[in-house]
């Protein structure tokens, strides 16, 4: 029971990873709190799910719903940008009319996925049907995509939406229209949350309106803890951070529950997950500085530098 | 060549009233000149330099560029032609990001950008070529994040930025007023440089009297949102800072008690 059970958290960890890799995009590299989070994680499900009920291929209509997924980032930006309304305050606009948006897609507020088809059975179909297929189909799907965003980070366009996030008037300055970077960092970041939800959909059967409720803070825990264990130093280093933080999170929930915490237990020991991570620097600082020697050769200690520089930032 | 006819631009400060900030100027500025601003806190420098980048609108005027109006272009628009360097060296450069990858933003000035590497193998030969010339060890840095420069370092980091395309106008709003007198000298030796090399179009605002004079081949001054004075070839080599604030007194029949324009 276990072991499958691990392995469920392992499989949830690199899916939920997807989502962190959004999150990543647009709370570090673009500096925007998007709330928009908790209404495209389920539009993406939505999307997916009434489409394959419909009769659409699932990878036709997993790929919709990062399309809508897309616009749904598009919107806030354009609120953010064009309307002036401030970033967190548009989010919660958008997310707040994608709850009606979801119901409206779905009908109702649940729509199961028993005996559909899914990217699953059509794996099975194509005759890759092994037990570890979902965590397998999970790996490359999210480690994939955190080398498409590295990679795209890396580009003449990706440098244009990094400086936008880091200094907005120098980049305009060399005459990037942040407005423009703005609204596309937000859309891709939402193709990602989106996609999470529709593959979170096809693997737990359904898809439910209520399945976005606290996906932002499993998103920056995730990140937040990946950051804490894998200096974000480059940004090959911060997306690695947001997926293995979001296995380390998932995994931390496992044993959490294995040690008798109950699952209505759970958003409190999220909270305290996210406390450790973010206080991490400055435990690491309080610890280090009783231990520090009083000369200078103390100064390459490994946890008194990496201490300093988190004190820096 | 820079022409501004008639720019006007108030703020408004509360009750109703404004403040006119710019007052009606005019001034051309033929290509290749390099034209240091002085004045007093509030005289309008600043914001005469953001009228000409786009970050403000004028109320009145007009802006033209090289024979174009650009008056009702956004200032995204109008950096293609223009390259600007900050007072607070944090401003001009992308601290999180590494020397090398603020170079490659800087080469895009102006240019579509695609979704073609941001830094490769020839850039990066190009970029250490140029920064070797800085003599500042920048040549060996190319990787570091530009946050671990020191401020004299990051200034003339967005220097080099500002002018590596060869903009049609260079702006320097207060560019070595962060940094510690030495620092300054470098960077200014370092502008000069650049902008004769280039032969760069250049307006150079500045507190310092004894620069203003030093750069450049005409100074101006501004007072109350208007030029009060506009000197350039032999009456401007012959001055002192000290002929410099009698002209400035006689011409406006004042005072100036600014502090800062008279230790400068």
């Amino acid at each position: 029971m276990s072991w499958s059970a691990l392995g469920g958290s392992l499989e949830q960890g690199l899916a939920y990873g997807v989502l962190a890799l959004g999150v990543y995009l647009t709370f570090r590299v673009l500096n925007f709190a998007d709330l928009t989070v908790e209404g495209s994680f389920p539009l993406g499900a939505a999307v997916a799910a009434v489409l394959i009920v419909g009769g659409t291929p699932p990878v036709v209509a997993t790929l919709a719903a990062v399309a809508l997924g897309m616009v749904a980032g598009a919107v806030t930006g354009l609120l953010n940008t064009k309307m002036r309304i401030s970033g967190l305050l548009a989010s919660i606009l958008t997310m707040t009319a994608l709850y009606s948006v979801n119901l409206r897609i779905m009908g109702r507020p649940n729509v199961p996925l028993l005996r559909q088809p899914t990217v699953f059975t059509e794996l099975s179909a194509a005759g890759f049907d092994h037990p570890l297929q979902a965590l397998m189909l999970f790996a490359a799907v999210a480690f994939g995509l955190k080398l498409l965003l590295d990679a795209f980070l890396g580009t003449q366009l990706g440098l244009a939406l990094r400086a936008t996030g880091d200094n907005p008037q120098m980049i305009r300055s060399f005459g990037v229209n942040t407005d423009s970077m703005t609204i596309l960092g937000l859309a891709l970041s939402n193709g990602l949350v989106s996609l999470a939800g529709a593959l979170m959909a096809q693997y737990q059967g359904y898809a439910d309106v209520g399945m976005g409720l606290g996906m932002i803070v499993v998103g920056l825990a995730s990140v937040i803890l990946g950051n804490a264990l894998v200096r974000p130093s480059t940004v090959a280093r911060g997306t690695l951070g947001a997926l293995l933080g979001s296995v380390l999170y998932r995994l931390a929930i496992f044993f959490a529950l294995r040690a008798g915490f109950a699952p209505t237990d759970l958003r409190i020991v999220t909270a305290a997950i996210v406390i450790l991570a973010l206080s991490a620097p400055a435990l690491r600082e309080s610890l280090g500085r009783g231990r520090r020697l009083p000369a200078p050769a103390a100064r390459p200690a490994r946890g008194s530098v990496s201490a300093s520089r988190a004190e820096e930032r | 060549m820079l022409v501004l006819k008639q720019l006007t631009k108030t703020f408004p400060v509360g009750g109703g009233s404004v403040k006119t900030a710019v007052s009606d100027v005019n001034l051309t500025i033929p290509t290749g000149q390099f034209v240091t601003v002085i004045g007093s806190n509030g005289a309008g420098k600043s914001t005469l330099l953001n009228l000409i980048s786009g970050r403000h609108w004028p109320d009145y005027g007009s802006i033209e560029l090289n024979g174009v109006d650009i008056t009702a272009w956004g200032e995204h628009r109008r950096a293609a032609y223009i390259g600007r360097v900050f007072q607070d060296p944090l401003q001009g450069t992308a601290g999180s990001m590494t020397v090398e990858e603020n170079l490659s933003i800087a080469e895009c000035r102006g240019r579509r950008r695609s979704l073609g590497r941001g830094v490769t193998r020839a850039r990066r030969e190009r970029y250490k070529a140029l920064l070797a010339q800085l003599e500042l060890g920048l040549e060996h840095r190319l990787k570091t994040p530009v946050a671990e420069l020191s401020g004299g370092q990051r200034q003339s980091l967005s220097l080099i930025m500002a002018t590596m395309t060869r903009p049609s106008l260079l702006l320097l709003d207060e560019h070595t007023a962060a940094l510690d007198p030495k620092t300054a000298l470098q960077v200014l030796a370092l502008t000069r440089r650049v902008v004769s090399e280039y032969g760069l179009t250049t307006l150079m605002v500045t507190h310092n009297l004894e620069h203003a004079l030093l750069m450049g081949d005409r100074t101006i001054m501004m007072h109350e949102g208007q030029i009060v004075l506009d000197v350039a070839g032999a009456e401007r080599a012959g001055m002192t800072v000290s002929d410099l604030l009698e002209r400035f007194t006689r011409t406006r029949g004042e005072r100036i008690v600014d502090e800062r324009l008279l230790l400068g």
